[in-house]
């Protein structure tokens, strides 16, 4: 799988992403790292909690840890969960949520594929 | 590595460490970089080191302290003044924007981050700063050049006016310094002297040109070696009304403030505050400050200093003379900053400078240090860092918690060893309401500390207080001094408090049980006779009215014990009975060895049953001890329901155990009114007394 694939299985900013960072080597380095990136479990331990302060901390970081790599659709559910969280509109949180945790598990999936196949 | 080190430095300060590495991937290699998860972090790093930091890459929305409160703490402090900040954020909100803006922030960086568009403003920012600091260090060169040449012409001016009157040319210049001198002592004084601050370098300098006038003064006058006649003197005294005339008939420079400054100095100097002075005889406050000052400083410069007619009159005798109206007549807030000044004074007229540069050079430093828009010089903070480093190495020395609180926004930063001893972060906010913090203290003290805190003054700023702090589940002293800084003159609370906290455990627990052993007895470990005394004497006088009884023990025939079984038996005795007695009172009467084999015992009583707490403590001490028979006598004096008296108690019981010795030993008696008048034992008659060493 190249790194295009990747991008276009989990509806991302392949073209754009690449051209911030001026090559693939980079975008390939930093979309790898993206697994390790811890912001998603932040999220979800504190919407478990009810701390929706915190969960809008969380969601906004991981809303820029998204537009950074380009993941667009990722990028959109947790744009919305923020402003969700901002407004304090406490009934939205839970589908946008899960909205949010369908589009991470895709893009965690799609990206590990690719980790896989870089290593093999 | 050479050139990496000396890269610029950037502090980027986002809280996800994605965003930081990917940040810093985009810079590439060109920079130095340190990161911050938070803002307080960010505030702990630029707190330390804020003058080498060439930019800062600031996240809006953060834990502990948002980027927005950043900003303000770097406005706060003037950081913002040498630290660019460009925010990085995907908030585009306007009103964050605005404020940002508000707050001093250079450029912003969107999300997703481009890396061209990213190190394109961070050089071009960098570079705008480097060049506008340079700028700035330029334009306080030239700065220095230009005060330093007119100066100079104003001094050259009066120099060769001096020449003409054959006197020192140090005399232009300690008139200088005692104008720049008296003027500063002055603005303190009144309230309404406080206008003069920024004028005193000016004054200072026109004072000059006071004798300008002297020109047109025939030389032979001017030079006369004896007395000038009156009409000598006459003429002589046009100096002041010419010198300001030339000066008014310039035909330039009409309004600026040197010049207006060295005519009123040229005009009035000679004037007297009662109204007595030539040209014009004005009084008290009429007369310029100006002219006023300059007037005292070439009096108190001519006293002291040598000339071709005279010897230097010594400065005390000067001032004497000054005081004493005998060579004019000033305002007393003057003559007052003249007594004051003895030191300084001294100083100047002791010792001469080869040229005025030292003292221009401080004028300019005050000036850059005034002035927020002008940057500190490179040399400036290579000096800071120097004493940044020495200071970090004491403090890891001494082992003592150093630490800065700021009112507003309530903020604690503690230095690194203290916030390790402490378990604490090194930066705290609103510590009065973190539960980590709080914890070190005993709610009571904690609660006295803050109120101490709250009482400081400007005249009284240091509190000093011994406390407990729980430290890692252990109880500890400690001593804690601070001191409140106020941020201007107006504002009566202080702007925070520095200070240092250090363990005195172990130095108190030693002075603790010295001063124990010095008030007590080391073979029982009761009270000893002089402290008992004191105690005693300290009760009745807390107590006021009451019960209370005073009994005095003692061993019958200890001598012969002493001799039987020798003086290590005499010593368990001793310590046996000392047992018996602590077993037989309640906690809160006192006990004490007064003598070789003495006791005494004091108690305050509530009811009638003082009688039968005697009988229990001669019950108790009395009986078999290892196979010797102990006897003891006890005598006891008691106030009902009244005010004792130390000594009349202590003779009392003292005559009544002299009476129960008198009925034959091994009993106890209290004191009434038929033995007054009896022998004491004070004055021992028996044998059993005088064996007791």
């Amino acid at each position: 799988m190249t790194l295009k694939q990747c991008y276009e299985e989990i509806h991302g900013d392949y073209e754009g992403t690449v051209a911030r960072f001026r090559g693939e080597r980079l975008a390939m380095k930093f979309i790898i790292r993206f697994l390790e990136d811890r912001t998603f479990d932040g999220l979800c331990s504190a919407v478990e909690n009810q701390d929706y302060e915190e969960a809008f901390r969380m969601a906004h970081t991981l809303k820029g840890v998204c537009a950074n790599l380009g993941l667009s659709a990722l990028l959109s559910s947790s744009s919305r969960l923020t402003e969700a969280l901002r407004s304090g509109e406490i009934s939205q949180v839970l589908p946008l949520f899960q909205q949010v945790e369908r589009d991470y598990t895709a893009s965690v999936t799609a990206v590990t594929k690719l980790k896989e196949e870089q290593e093999s | 590595m050479g050139a990496i080190t000396n890269a610029p430095q950037i502090l980027v300060v986002d809280d996800s460490e994605m965003n930081r590495s990917i940040l810093i991937d985009m810079l590439g290699d060109k920079y130095r970089i340190i990161e911050a998860e938070n803002g307080a972090e960010a505030v702990s790093v630029l707190r330390s080191r804020n003058d080498e930091i060439f930019l800062v890459l600031l996240d809006f929305i953060m834990p502990r302290m948002n980027g927005l409160e950043v900003l303000e703490i770097m406005n706060q402090h003037g950081w913002i003044e040498n630290t660019p900040v460009i925010m990085i954020s995907s908030e585009n909100m306007p009103s964050y924007i605005e404020q940002a803006y508000r707050l001093g922030v250079t450029d912003f960086i969107t999300r997703p981050f481009d890396s061209l568009m990213v190190q394109h403003r961070v050089i071009n920012t960098i570079m705008l700063y480097t060049k506008q600091k340079k700028l700035a260090d330029l334009v306080a060169e030239q700065i220095y050049e230009k005060e330093k040449q007119s100066n100079m012409m104003v001094d050259i001016l009066g120099h060769i006016v001096e020449f003409r009157n054959k006197e020192s040319g140090a005399h232009i210049l300690n008139i200088r310094r005692l104008t720049e001198l008296l003027l500063k002592c002055l603005i303190l004084k009144d309230q309404k002297y406080s206008y003069l601050k920024d004028n005193i370098s000016l004054i200072s300098a026109a004072s000059a040109l006071h004798d300008i006038g002297k020109i047109t003064i025939p030389a032979e006058i001017l030079n006369k070696p004896g007395r000038l006649t009156p009409e000598e003197f006459e003429v002589m005294k046009t100096h002041s009304a010419m010198g300001a005339k030339m000066l008014k008939q310039i035909p330039v420079y009409q309004e600026e403030p040197l010049l207006k400054a060295a005519y009123e100095i040229c005009r009035w100097h000679h004037e007297r505050y009662d109204g007595k002075g030539y040209p014009d005889g004005l009084v008290g406050d009429e007369i310029p400050i100006s002219a006023q000052v300059v007037a005292l400083a070439d009096v108190y410069d001519a006293l002291t200093g040598e000339r071709v007619y005279k010897q230097a009159i010594p400065h005390e005798k000067a001032v004497k003379m000054i005081l004493n109206g005998e060579c004019g007549a000033f305002q007393p807030l003057l003559l007052q900053c003249l007594e004051e000044n003895e030191e300084a004074l001294l100083r100047v007229i002791g010792q001469v400078p080869t040229t005025g540069e030292s003292v221009k050079r401080r004028d300019l430093t005050q000036k850059i240090l005034n002035n927020t828009e002008l940057f500190v010089s490179d040399r400036t903070l290579r000096l800071l860092e120097h004493e940044r480093m020495k200071y970090r190495f004491y403090a890891s020395m001494t082992e003592e918690i150093q630490f800065e609180y700021i009112l507003s926004p309530s903020m604690l930063s503690i230095c690194s060893w203290g916030a390790e001893k402490l378990g604490l972060d090194e930066i705290i906010m609103e510590p009065e309401k973190n539960g980590d913090f709080l914890a070190l203290f005993i709610p009571i003290s904690w609660e006295q500390f803050c109120k101490q805190c709250e009482k400081v003054t400007r005249e009284q700023p240091v509190i000093q207080r011994d406390m407990v702090l729980n430290i890692h589940g252990k109880r500890r002293w400690y001593r804690v001094i601070c001191q409140a800084y106020w941020a201007d003159d107006e504002n009566e609370q202080p702007r925070g408090f520095i200070g240092k906290a250090w363990d005195i455990h172990v130095e108190r627990s030693r002075i603790r049980s010295l001063e124990y052993q010095a008030s007590h007895d080391g073979l029982t470990g009761l009270l000893n006779g002089s402290n008992a005394k004191q105690e005693i004497m300290k009760r009745i006088e807390h107590m006021g009215k009451g019960n209370m009884a005073l009994a005095i023990l003692d061993v019958d025939y200890f001598k012969d014990i002493n001799d039987s079984r020798g003086h290590m038996f005499g010593d368990k005795v001793l310590k046996h009975v000392a047992e018996g007695l602590r077993s037989s009172v309640r906690e809160r009467d006192l006990i004490a060895r007064v003598g070789g084999d003495e006791f005494l015992l004091f108690f305050e009583y509530t009811n009638a049953g003082i009688e039968a707490a005697v009988e229990r403590v001669f019950q108790t001490v009395t009986g078999d001890y290892d196979g010797y028979p102990i006897s003891v006598s006890i005598g006891a004096a008691k106030v009902e329901n009244g005010k004792a008296d130390y000594a009349i108690l202590f003779q009392e019981a003292d005559q009544a155990l002299y009476e129960a010795k008198r009925r034959g030993r091994g009993q106890w008696c209290f004191y009434d009114d038929s033995m007054s008048g009896t022998l004491s034992m004070l004055s021992p008659i028996e044998s059993d007394k005088e064996g007791d060493k």
